[in-house]
């Protein structure tokens, strides 16, 4: 296996790989906030909770 | 930020996140299913809206 430890992280991703892979998770992240927020908006319009 | 992911291997992160998240969405639901203001959004008429 020495193979996986040629780019040196811990994980085993190099530097670029870290970084795209990044990009898409923070991606995915921002769709879950949005959907988030619409639903406790569409909650708040039903019943406000403050 | 990104360098987060030289240390924490991408696919076990996403399993511990994905399965964190669940844990959490169910026991929130649930907490608020157990109130009196949002326990009804299942079972109307709904419980004194107190608006």
């Amino acid at each position: 296996m020495a193979e996986s430890e040629r780019s040196g992280s811990l994980s085993g991703l190099t530097e670029r790989e870290a970084q795209e892979f990044h990009k898409y998770f923070m991606q995915g992240f921002l769709y879950f906030l949005v959907l988030t927020l619409i639903a406790h908006t569409l909650v708040w319009f039903w019943r406000p909770w403050f | 930020m990104w360098r987060i992911w030289l240390l924490f291997d991408p696919r076990r992160a996403l399993i511990a996140i994905l399965a964190f998240a669940f844990l959490m969405v169910m026991v929130n639901h649930f907490v608020q299913l157990s109130t009196e203001r949002y326990g009804s959004w299942l079972n109307e008429p709904a419980v004194a809206a107190g608006q």
